[in-house]
């Protein structure tokens, strides 16, 4: 066992810092590390100086344009780059159908696809989720009927983040009624401009427009669109959610915005003194900074044992669950730290060309709502209950 | 950056998981505890045969040159048997503090002997005004003619009701509180100045109070240096808190064992009591709890015995802090998914649930530690004479 970075190791965090400080546009990071509001061209321009460098696909082989980084590398991208405020990319081309394609995929589809992923010019959402089915995700009813060259959809999908933002749409459809739920589900591409796709927004607690419902009426979508075996599109969308898991620590993030936190409790003044220094507000702080610490370690145990090869384990559902309970924790004591600057509720001060005044420091603006926004990670990417009935059936055996 | 143990690691829990298998079965160390016995020296000499009780000790001196790491992968399996033996108190921590502080005359008259399992020696630090305060002592040692003559208490000595010497800390100047002005002495436990008081705790360990009116001590008696034993004394402290969790680690690994094994047994309402759900996510909870626990501890073993002082103190205070949540945690789910027959001294998981209790209330608890934790300050830990295990211990 050896638990301190190798001189390579080390030597890769800085060739990280380096390549961030400098590729990262300022705007950006600025925005990220206040929380302002993101756009899609700012996570375009971080997407393509990574593309540029080779960098946009750390788990991906290299056959397929990835840098095939191990765990340990990976994990230190994912703290160095958070740290300067690099903007989450949109996973679901990167870590969810590009994997699928490069395990399930034509040899045309990865051929087509792949690059289109890797240069960022197609945009990707999820079509997963519906009305009726969210945890059991099995018994979604959008259905797809074979209609020559084609399969034609009808049904409506849900919680489909940035559908506002995407050209391409990944969906789980049903195309055989069974008595098993889980048969007769197929997973077919689209593109987002066929006729018969309509995007609705969703305006969640915060006010924001991140998700939507996108509504399916006769969409034709060619036979070639399919991924893997009609009726077996289960298994793969399975495969999918495992690895949409192991991503989701967040270890990189909470580091930030914990040193963030700290910097704000250092500033804001209690009873004389700054906030850092209350006894009870530091134990808080600390208790939190040692479960991170503790999560950390986990993800380099996990991953490093995932390492050689083959699908994320199922522990990677401890990493989703902790990750979030602690990003939401962050979001907690972020806005205690506020007070009542945090309540004021001024949407236009979390944008990026505010100039105004809020009534209290301008951090604060955006601290309530991003907790609230925040409330979302135990629910998605598979419910934090969820995850832990997976433990229960694949790790206890229970 | 790697996990995974060595070959020799390996080979050694193997060997461990054997001995203690055959030598520490259940109903054996009940009867140890039902007789009183402190310590079977039989065990604790097979714990010298294979190797592990000069596990950190320099080869030079007949020792294993081992890591913290091995002392976790030693202790883990320690704990999963819930080996009464006083193994931290011995080979931790004196064992630790006479490489630290001793003379080279110290280390040739001790080591060897400690190492076969020939004598043990324990340290009498703790006071029971003192709580967790390691600068609380109140025991004086003063100069009589070229001899020490020392008086105190000491209480909860870990390994007392089997030790063959003690290292006594006793005050040589300040008052109690002050950090300088401590000293170590090794006394013979037979010295007739010395009188004692043997009780079980919880677990049925059994540790040893100690008062002594003027007990007079050699010069030679002197470990390390005058007035400067706070140090040394925090870093076998650290190290035997490390060690504690890894005893920790395997002792709920085990309860929680059990307790899915009964999960999956007990029916109640026509069914396996696992097919409930709420059960089922308590028992999910425990196996997270040990998984985080697991992950910092490896952390906290890697910097146990390592170069640095600040390392040292932030990764065993995170440990020991997370720890005491995770074996509060797995102690009482364990005891309340048994249901009733949690409740019951007979059945195997009680001693273990005692174990468990134990956990924060030594080595420092989660106040101190997570205090230790937040008020650590890097630059701080460079100038109060924290010791670099792996040269001698020299005064600031």
């Amino acid at each position: 066992m050896e638990l301190t970075y190798s001189k390579k190791e080390l030597d890769f965090a800085v060739e990280v810092r380096d390549f961030v400080s400098e590729s990262l546009p300022g705007d950006v990071a600025r925005k990220v590390l206040e929380h302002k509001r993101i756009f899609k061209e700012d996570v375009q321009r971080w997407h393509a100086a990574l593309h540029e460098k080779g960098w946009i696909a750390p788990h991906w082989p290299k056959e397929h344009g990835g840098c095939a980084w191990n765990a340990v590398q990976r994990h230190i991208f994912d703290v160095e780059s958070a740290a300067l405020g690099a903007p989450r990319l949109s996973p679901f081309g990167l870590h969810m159908i590009g994997p699928v394609l490069i395990a399930f995929g034509t040899e045309d589809q990865k051929k087509y696809y792949l690059p289109r992923i890797l240069s960022g010019e197609d945009w990707w959402c999820q079509g997963y989720s519906e009305p009726g089915s969210g945890s059991d995700l099995a018994s979604l009813k959008t259905k797809a009927v074979r209609d020559g060259d084609s399969f034609v959809i009808n049904g409506q999908k849900t919680w489909t983040t940035h559908a506002h933002w995407a050209n391409m749409i990944f969906c789980l459809v049903r195309t055989e009624v069974s008595e098993r739920k889980q048969n007769g589900i197929s997973m077919v591409l689209c593109d987002m401009s066929t006729d018969g796709v309509e995007v609705r927004p969703i305006v969640t607690l915060d006010g924001e427009h991140e998700v939507n419902e996108v509504w399916f009426s006769d969409v034709k979508v060619p036979v070639q669109n399919l991924v893997g075996e009609e009726g077996r599109g289960w298994s793969i969308g399975k495969f999918l959610l495992s690895h949409e898991r192991t991503g989701i620590a967040g270890v990189g993030v909470s580091k930030r915005e914990l040193a963030y936190l700290k910097h704000l409790a250092s500033e804001e003044m209690y009873a004389g003194k700054p906030l850092l220094e209350d006894p009870i507000f530091k134990d808080r702080i600390a208790e939190l900074e040692i479960d991170l610490l503790a999560l950390e370690m986990t993800v380099l145990r996990v991953a490093s044992r995932d390492d050689s090869g083959g699908e994320p384990g199922p522990e990677a559902s401890i990493l989703k669950i902790k990750g979030t309970e602690i990003q939401q924790r962050l979001t907690e004591l972020q806005m205690e730290v506020a007070g009542l600057a945090a309540l004021p509720y001024l949407p236009m001060a979390w944008g990026d060309s505010f100039i105004g005044k809020t009534p209290g420091p301008a951090y604060a603006a955006p601290l309530a709502a991003r907790y609230l926004n925040m409330r979302k990670t135990s629910i998605y990417g598979g419910t934090n209950e969820i995850q832990r009935n997976i433990i229960a059936r694949r790790v206890l055996g229970l | 950056m790697n996990f995974s143990l060595t070959e020799d690691q390996t080979l050694l829990v193997d060997a461990l998981k054997r001995f203690s298998d055959k030598n520490y079965a259940p109903e054996m160390r009940q009867r140890m505890v039902l007789d009183q016995e402190p310590m079977s020296r039989e065990v604790w000499t097979g714990f010298a045969s294979l190797g592990i009780l000069g596990l950190t000790l320099s080869e030079e001196h007949g020792g294993f040159s081992g890591s913290g790491i091995d002392v976790m992968v030693v202790m883990r399996e320690l704990g999963k048997y819930l080996v009464i033996e006083p193994y931290i108190p011995n080979v931790v921590m004196s064992a630790g503090l006479v490489e630290l502080c001793g003379s080279d005359w110290h280390k040739k008259v001790l080591l060897p002997e400690l190492i076969k399992g020939e004598s043990t020696l324990v340290l009498a630090h703790t006071e029971m005004q003192g709580h967790q305060d390691l600068s609380h002592v109140e025991t004086i040692a003063r100069q009589e003619g070229g001899v020490w003559v020392l008086s105190g208490k000491k209480t909860l000595i870990l390994g007392g009701a089997s030790a063959d010497r003690f290292i006594i800390s006793a005050r040589t100047s300040g008052s109690s509180g002050d950090k300088d002005g401590i000293t170590l002495f090794i006394a013979e436990s037979l010295d007739e100045s010395i009188s004692g008081q043997v009780y079980p705790l919880l677990d049925g360990s059994r540790v040893l109070d100690i008062q002594f009116d003027n007990l007079r001590l050699g010069s030679e008696s002197v470990i390390g240096t005058l007035d400067r034993a706070f140090a040394p004394i925090e870093c076998v402290y650290d190290r035997a808190a490390m060690a504690s969790c890894a005893e920790a680690l395997g002792a709920m690994e085990t309860a929680y064992e059990m307790t899915v094994d009964y999960l999956k047994d007990r029916h109640q309402f026509g069914q396996s009591l696992s097919q409930f759900q709420v059960l089922q996510h308590r028992a999910v909870d425990m196996f997270i709890n040990i998984e985080e626990a697991h992950s910092l501890l490896t952390l906290a073993a890697a910097n146990a015995w390592g170069d640095s002082p600040y390392e040292r103190a932030r990764s065993v205070s995170a440990a020991k802090s997370l720890f005491a949540r995770a074996t509060r945690f797995v102690s009482q789910q364990a005891v309340q998914l048994h249901g009733g027959m949690g409740m019951t001294y007979e059945l195997p998981l009680s001693n273990y649930v005692k174990k468990l209790t134990m956990f924060d209330t030594l080595f420092g608890g989660e106040r101190f530690h997570r205090s230790r934790f937040s008020n650590l300050r890097k630059e701080e830990a460079a100038t109060t004479g924290f010791v670099s295990p792996k040269k001698s211990w020299k005064q600031l």
